[in-house]
């Protein structure tokens, strides 16, 4: 507007006739004003609409919506994971993808149970069938999940691999830049 | 001096042009970001965020899986009410199929179904659509029972908002 400002009188004296005003000479007056007009409009537009967007807490929140359900669904996986073969591998695993409590009794498992797991001859590899965040509340989470467990007997190498379905529901919580699960437990049937 | 101040203003045109042209060109740039922030499939994606929506959705559906995977032998009428109430679609067509054996063998059971549904997550919601993964317990109990079965159901549902109101279309038992 301030370029159209000082543009004015400028015109006025150049204009040859009193009478018609600025037409001959310079461009119409509604041009004048309406090319710097228009600019700061979508300059002000465009510059609220990406402040908007880049500030929404809603598009923030959904994007960590997102970066939860993949980070708790692999997780899930890895904790319904276990290799009879490679028990301490298996076990790192588990501590790596939790913390709280749930990290501190993991990393309580001493050699006996390790050698318990390893005893029992079993591959159990855990698919998450489908999963969705239930809720978010800033740095916490809830993510429930349909696992398909597949475990492989090989201490009876001529039986089929036994499949189970379960439902978990998994707290996540979020430690430095990481989801890390904090509970996981199945969801009983409960009728009341 | 003078010179200058001619040179400059016989530069003016120009500047201002070049003004205009450059805040033209910063809002256009300002405008297809704050579209692309907004058009990536995780903000199209209304779940948990939007969370009056969200719970709305859970509701309906929860209440509409209940009444009906809920079913007595001797009064199967609302059962089959509800059906007609709150599924569409494929899930009606299914949900039909079932129904009509589910008749022929619970009167001589003397079959009854209780559903109730432990948790329901909505994984994707827009305005109209939504995705939902819901752990349903249901029990059934028939005449030679002593005690009822129980049965942990994990199902992936989708639904459509029809008139303001969500409807259940699709129903897979996962």
């Amino acid at each position: 507007m301030t370029v159209d400002q000082t543009e004015e009188p400028t015109s006025t004296t150049e204009a040859p006739e009193e009478t018609t005003p600025s037409e001959p000479s310079s461009p119409p007056r509604w041009r004048r004003f309406v090319l710097p007009a228009a600019a700061a409009a979508v300059f002000a537009a465009g510059i609220f609409w990406w402040w908007s967007a880049a500030t929404d807490e809603q598009l923030s929140q959904a994007e960590l919506r997102d970066e939860v359900l993949i980070a708790a669904t692999g997780h899930i996986e890895t904790m319904n994971t276990l290799d009879y073969r490679e028990v301490d591998e298996g076990l790192d695993a588990w501590k790596d993808v939790t913390t709280g409590t749930l990290h501190d009794q993991l990393a309580q498992v001493d050699e006996d149970e390790r050698q318990l797991l390893a005893d029992q001859k079993k591959i159990s590899t855990g698919k998450v069938v489908d999963s969705a965040v239930f809720s978010l509340d800033g740095d916490t989470a809830t993510v429930v999940a349909s696992v398909e467990v597949t475990v492989r007997d090989d201490a009876d190498p001529d039986a089929e691999p036994t499949l189970k379905r379960n439902r978990f529901s998994a707290d996540v919580v979020k430690v430095g830049d990481e989801w890390l699960l904090e509970n996981l437990q199945q969801v009983a049937v409960s009728l009341s | 001096m003078t010179s200058v101040r001619t040179r400059l203003s016989a530069l003016r045109p120009y500047l201002v042009s070049a003004l205009l042209v450059a805040l033209t060109v910063v809002g256009l740039v300002g405008a297809w970001r704050g579209y692309e922030l907004r058009s990536t499939p995780a903000a199209q994606n209304l779940a948990v965020v939007d969370t009056t929506a969200t719970a709305e959705v859970q509701s309906e559906v929860s209440q509409a899986l209940t009444r009906v995977l809920s079913y007595s032998y001797d009064d199967p009428e609302p059962t089959e009410q509800a059906a007609d109430e709150v599924l569409s679609g494929q899930a009606r067509e299914e949900y039909d199929t079932l129904f009509a054996s589910l008749q022929e063998r619970a009167p001589g059971q003397q079959l009854v179904l209780t559903a109730q549904v432990q948790t329901a997550a909505v994984k994707e919601l827009t305005a109209d659509t939504a995705r939902l993964l819901v752990f349903l317990d249901q029990s059934s109990q028939r005449a030679d029972d002593d005690e009822a079965s129980v049965s942990a159901a994990q199902l992936a549902v989708e639904a459509e908002r029809v008139d303001g109101a969500w409807k259940v279309t699709g129903l897979t038992p996962l």
